[in-house]
């Protein structure tokens, strides 16, 4: 793949947390870059500064060391607000748990996000959560709130909530480590098949070894060094 | 329903303190304001019951229970305005009644003209009690105020400043805030009051051909002949304003608004602040998402606009309740619009102030965190 076709990059990216009186370097060096509709997964065990190299990549957190270019554009270098727009434009999270305002039905918590981000009139807003939702398979769930939803239904509003913006790059956070891989696998299934579909680049991180199949590049993170050899690509699967 | 208030009644557990804290505070300020209104109403009696559209008195003149004399003379001035068809004088001030149990009770002695078209007389005098009080020092009084003026019954005699005055008769609805009125004719009141020279009155009451003129009359007065006039509206107000500021009693009672509405806007703030502090995690996911600050700060100032509409929702129909059984025991509420309005708003104002306070939640959340 040339680089200039690249749509995030991550350049020697270091960063460190404080502790008291000591620092932690919790990422080393760490260079990556994304095509768009591609699912790149980063495994490693915890600790290992997955969760953090999501939050570079994503501008949710500054690099001590290192750029985030996206789209060529040093992410970092824009102001707070244009940054927040970007993520706004650009970005969808799935985080670990599925934060879902508890007053709110499976279609509020997806017409929100388009309505107060893109101000989409009420309408529109309520056509495509339905579509999103259809495509998930909670068409019968829209009205329901989280607390009448399963763990597997929660997690695919989340799901539904980070897709229904049409976002470029769409990041999970360990999207199945609450689920049984019945409903884990499905969850994988409709993020393969988003970035298929709609063109979106879906970075994973994730300890969830069964996630591999579906990725089309693999990565190693451990002690905060990222192993640049494609385990997928050495293993025979994904679509690089 | 709006986002904001299908989590208010979602979460109603978590919201129930503000919208109780707003109500009480709401019921505080409209409740003591609508008893002040009440109670001071009744210093302006003598004004609101009588036919007069104009008082012209002293020019120090302060109330109608504090007037000064002034020459009857000025009754012609008063009579030439072309709009002016009726005038007459009218005797008023506080005196010391020595009750027979040798006990003594300031009270306001009322004296007015007694006719049919009578200006100064109160309505609640009907011609049969009119004409008993023709009699030199006969009085009538409110029936619930006969005690503090040592009279059990119609008959019964008391002593002003050692001239024997008798009850012939008694109204109703005619409470005085402080020293008890005592209807009399002019006659007798100048008997009572010894201060008064013949040729003197305390006010001069007049009636135009149409009330509405009242007002241009009173300007001309005031200007051309330098006399202190008063429409009959404007010195009820001036006499009601008078006393709730001179008892001090207008100032506890915006103290005691302050207070209330301080500890309204304390209990929101921290209902709401807890509310969205709770929703960090919620939040922190749509500031991931790039959905602004404001439009998130939007939704905490909608829920302290629905927590103050729900406690002016509970908070006005109680004043109102609460004002309806305290006349059934004869204490006088008003509930005027020009108190409830304002009320309100300033309610309205407090709370969102403490959205305001509230947003400053938001700026704990930190998306990044969920990611720990």
């Amino acid at each position: 793949m040339a680089a200039e076709t690249s749509c995030l990059e991550g350049h020697r990216l270091t960063h460190s947390f404080r502790q008291g009186e000591s620092r932690t370097t919790v990422l080393h060096d760490v260079s990556l870059a994304l095509w768009p509709g591609e699912m790149v997964l980063v495994m490693g065990p915890s600790g290992s500064g997955k969760s953090t190299l999501l939050a570079l990549l994503s501008g949710l957190l500054q690099p001590e060391e290192g750029e985030v270019l996206i789209f060529g554009e040093e992410l970092w270098r824009l102001r707070p607000a244009a940054r927040k727009a970007f993520r706004q434009r650009h970005f969808g999270f799935i985080f670990q748990g599925y934060n879902l305002f508890p007053a709110l039905t499976a279609r509020e918590q997806l017409e929100i996000v388009l309505r107060w981000g893109e101000g989409v009139p009420a309408g529109e807003a309520r056509t495509r959560a339905d579509a999103i939702l259809d495509l998930l398979g909670l068409g019968t769930k829209k009205t329901l709130r989280p607390a009448q939803l399963s763990g597997g239904e929660k997690q695919r509003v989340a799901i539904g909530r980070a897709l229904v913006k049409r976002p470029t790059v769409c990041f999970a956070d360990e999207p199945t480590s609450a689920l049984d891989w019945k409903h884990g696998q499905h969850v994988v299934e409709l993020l393969r098949a988003a970035a298929t579909a709609e063109g979106a680049t879906v970075f994973i991180v994730s300890h969830d070894a069964r996630i591999i199949p579906y990725a089309d590049r693999v990565f190693h993170l451990e002690d905060g060094y990222l192993d640049s050899h494609d385990l997928a690509a050495s293993a025979g699967m994904g679509t690089p | 329903m709006s986002y904001s208030l299908t989590t208010i009644w979602h979460e109603r557990k978590r919201f129930l303190p503000g919208i109780v804290a707003v109500a009480f505070s709401t019921l505080l300020i409209l409740f003591q304001g609508g008893l002040l209104v009440g109670q001071f109403s009744l210093t302006s009696t003598p004004i609101d019951h009588t036919r007069a559209d104009l008082w012209v008195g002293h020019p120090m003149n302060l109330s109608v229970d504090l007037g000064r004399p002034i020459p009857e003379r000025w009754l012609c001035q008063v009579a030439v305005q072309p709009e002016v068809v009726q005038v007459e004088t009218y005797v008023i001030g506080l005196i010391v009644v020595d009750r027979l149990d040798g006990r003594s009770e300031l009270c306001t002695v009322i004296g007015s003209a007694l006719g049919d078209n009578s200006l100064g007389a109160v309505r609640e005098l009907t011609p049969e009690l009119r004409g008993l009080l023709t009699e030199p020092g006969s009085v009538v009084a409110d029936e619930t105020e006969l005690g503090r003026l040592g009279f059990e019954r119609v008959g019964d005699v008391a002593e002003v400043l050692g001239k024997r005055v008798r009850l012939v008769g008694v109204v109703q609805g005619l409470k005085s805030l402080a020293a008890p009125y005592l209807f009399c004719s002019v006659q007798t009141a100048r008997i009572l009051f010894s201060g008064i020279e013949q040729d003197q009155t305390i006010f001069i009451l007049g009636r135009c051909q149409d009330p509405a003129n009242a007002s241009a009359v009173v300007q001309r007065l005031r200007k051309e002949h330098y006399l202190s006039a008063f429409t009959s509206d404007g010195f009820s107000n001036q006499t009601r304003i008078h006393w709730m500021t001179a008892t001090k009693a207008g100032l506890a009672a915006v103290w005691s608004a302050i207070l209330g509405l301080l500890i309204g806007l304390v209990i929101t703030s921290q209902t709401l602040y807890a509310a969205t502090a709770s929703a960090w995690r919620e939040y922190a996911v749509l500031e991931a998402l790039g959905i602004p600050t404001w439009r998130m700060g939007m939704t905490v100032l909608a829920q302290s606009f629905w927590i103050g509409t729900l406690g002016l929702a509970v908070a006005v129909p109680v004043s109102l309740g609460l004002g309806e059984l305290l006349g059934l025991v004869n204490i006088k509420v008003l509930f005027p619009i020009w108190l409830i309005g304002p009320s309100a708003a300033l309610t309205m104002i407090t709370v969102l102030l403490s959205g305001l306070f509230a947003m400053r939640s938001l700026r704990l959340v930190q998306p990044a965190e969920l990611l720990r």
